[in-house]
């Protein structure tokens, strides 16, 4: 499963809900553009149902072009988590790489050196 | 214990004088099974010796070495784990052959601590590994696959997961008279752990039907088993309390069971049924639910419940007026209409999309399930012609009687390959066996024919043939080539 396009979501990063409207995407996109430009902290993270995440100029400019598009506006809604949702799904990262469950076991197949 | 160091420094320098002569002379460096009694008989005279001058303790171990170097190696040498004395006393005692098992228990000494594994210490013993392909050990067909488990070894101490697989299963489901039993044992260990690390605990019990049956085998099914909340049988008990004693890592294999039973898969809420009043918003939630958890946490019929809700979706046009309004929240209220179609098929191959990624990995059904569920049944066909044309490529690129070479080590890779996709591909799509290696059977059972023929690799050429029989119905017409083919080839190894 791609954890990006959760974590990633253009509504996400752009802090809005679904079914915003055009005008509202536009504005709040600009804000955001304008306090990057001046250095606020508030616009260099955005909120998550994992945590707080960087934000940057790159990512408010493809998540504007992202809601757009009507067919990648329908993705974005579709995987749309809204921050705080309980009982979020664990990510890939926490989730795959168990070292200790590696670890354990290789040995106990006497296989000291679990394979990276 | 001077007389009898001095007689070992002797005996072994007669024994290499003795071994270099017999190369010199250009005669081959099989090890003939003169040569074993050969250097048996020198070992009981140096016990004979150990005895005169009163070394009895010295003679006792001599003697157990000198008349069973293998099971000496095994038992005494690899789980003291240092490098380096394995290898050379199997070399010693083996007149400076037996190369191939000398190797295997070298790896496996040096695997018991973690000792001996740096990069440069890997690519010596690569390249001791390199001077035993391709294979003439035809007379003794095991050194095939010993030296197959070595290189899989290798490439799994380098970090190579996934080619170290498909040489471990290969190397797993031989023949016993083709492989040594702590080969097989050795693989078997290893795609287990293998499995566990990854949380595959589907795959774990797939492995736990193939391959030799051991107390490992039957542990890691309890672990399974537990993990997936499945009751256990009173034999699984028995087995879950003594079975870490059998395994290498006895401790190691008692904290393993308390972490799985810590991470073990728990049932999610039951999913609305399509008769209820379900929205886009139910769906999509569904559909995160299930693809955000880990791999061996959602199963089967899981997938199938939010495959239905969906495709009754779909049915009911809901995918499209809900594109709609997200089009005209998007500023494309005039074309409103094809827009809102056009996005609600990508939205569906979306999801399609995202199946087609969970399927494989999703937990089987216990019973089989006859349902039919149209996005299901989409994403199945996805998956097949993707892995068709996967597997008709791997065909395609066999080494043949138009390479000019064709190494051994070559031919075994490109088999584990094979076998490896088709295994994965016949358990993601059981019910379609047939459609799909049915078009392939011919080309491997000619492959194996011309490895056994042509190439000198019998045992690769017979666990092809093993193979294809494994997945032949019998009211095939290969199926009678096949008993034939394997029959002879039995009667030839």
């Amino acid at each position: 499963m791609n954890h990006e396009r959760l974590v990633k979501n253009p509504l996400l990063i752009l802090g809005l809900e679904p079914g915003s409207s055009r005008l509202e995407v536009e504005r709040v996109g600009q804000k955001l553009l304008g306090l990057l430009a001046i250095g606020a902290r508030s616009a260099q993270s955005y909120a998550t149902p994992w945590g707080p995440q960087p934000r940057d100029e790159h990512l408010i400019r493809e998540a504007l072009a992202a809601l757009k598009d009507p067919a990648t506006r329908l993705r974005a809604e579709l995987w749309f988590l809204a921050p705080g949702t309980p009982n979020a799904p664990e990510m890939a990262g926490a989730a795959a790489g168990d070292p200790a469950l590696a670890e354990l076991a290789f040995r106990a197949v006497g296989w000291r050196l679990p394979c990276p | 214990m001077p007389v009898g160091i001095v007689a070992i420094v002797v005996v072994s320098a007669v024994l290499v004088l003795f071994r270099n002569q017999l190369r010199h002379s250009g005669k081959p460096t099989v090890l003939p099974s003169f040569d074993i009694s050969w250097g048996r008989l020198l070992a009981f005279f140096v016990v004979l010796v150990l005895l005169i001058a009163r070394q009895p303790w010295l003679a006792a171990i001599l003697c157990i070495a000198g008349l069973a170097p293998g099971r000496f190696a095994r038992h005494v040498l690899v789980p003291l784990g240092i490098p380096h004395v394995t290898y050379w006393f199997l070399r010693s005692v083996h007149l400076g052959s037996g190369k191939p098992d000398a190797l295997f228990l070298e790896l496996c000494s040096r695997l018991r601590f973690g000792r001996g594994l740096s990069t440069s210490a890997l690519t010596r013993l690569e390249q001791r590994l390199e001077h035993i392909m391709p294979m003439g050990y035809v007379e003794d067909t095991t050194k095939h696959s010993v030296a197959m488990v070595s290189r899989a070894i290798l490439d799994a101490a380098r970090g190579q997961r996934e080619t170290a697989r498909e040489l471990f299963l290969v190397v797993q489901s031989l023949p016993r008279r083709l492989c040594p039993r702590g080969s097989r044992n050795l693989s078997q260990g290893w795609l287990l752990a293998d499995a566990t690390a990854r949380r595959d605990f589907a795959e774990v019990l797939r492995l736990c039907g193939e391959g030799p049956r051991t107390l490992q085998r039957a542990y890691f099914r309890t672990l399974a088993q537990r993990y997936l909340g499945r009751p256990l049988a009173f034999g699984d008990h028995l087995v879950a309390l003594c079975a870490p004693v059998a395994c290498r890592g006895p401790l190691a294999a008692w904290r393993l069971a308390k972490l799985v039973r810590r991470a073990a898969y728990k049932s999610p809420p039951p999913l609305p049924s399509p008769e209820a009043s379900i929205d886009l918003v139910a769906a999509k939630r569904a559909l995160i639910s299930a693809a955000s958890r880990p791999v061996g946490q959602v199963s089967r019929a899981e997938l199938r419940s939010v495959g239905r809700l969906w495709h009754t979706l779909d049915a009911r046009d809901a995918i499209t007026g809900g594109a709609a309004e997200f089009a005209a929240l998007s500023g494309q209220a005039q074309s409103a209409l094809f827009d809102a179609r056009s996005a609600s098929r990508e939205l569906l191959d979306e999801v399609v999309a995202t199946f087609e990624e969970l399927w494989p990995h999703a937990l089987p059904d216990e019973v089989p399930s006859d349902e039919r569920c149209p996005l299901i049944l989409e994403v199945e066909d996805r998956i097949e012609q993707r892995a068709m044309s996967k597997l008709e490529r791997l065909i395609a690129q066999l080494p043949s009687a138009a390479d000019r070479e064709a190494p051994a080590e070559a031919c075994w890779r490109a088999w584990a390959r094979l076998r490896a996709l088709s295994r994965d591909t016949i358990h993601v799509l059981p019910g379609r066996t047939e459609s799909i290696l049915g078009p392939l059977r011919r080309s491997m059972i000619n492959w194996g024919a011309w490895l056994y023929n042509n190439n000198g690799c019998k045992v690769l050429g017979l666990a092809v043939f093993h193979w294809c029989l494994e997945h032949t119905p019998k009211d095939n017409a290969s199926y009678e080539l096949l008993e034939n083919n394997i029959r002879l080839a039995r009667a030839a190894l």
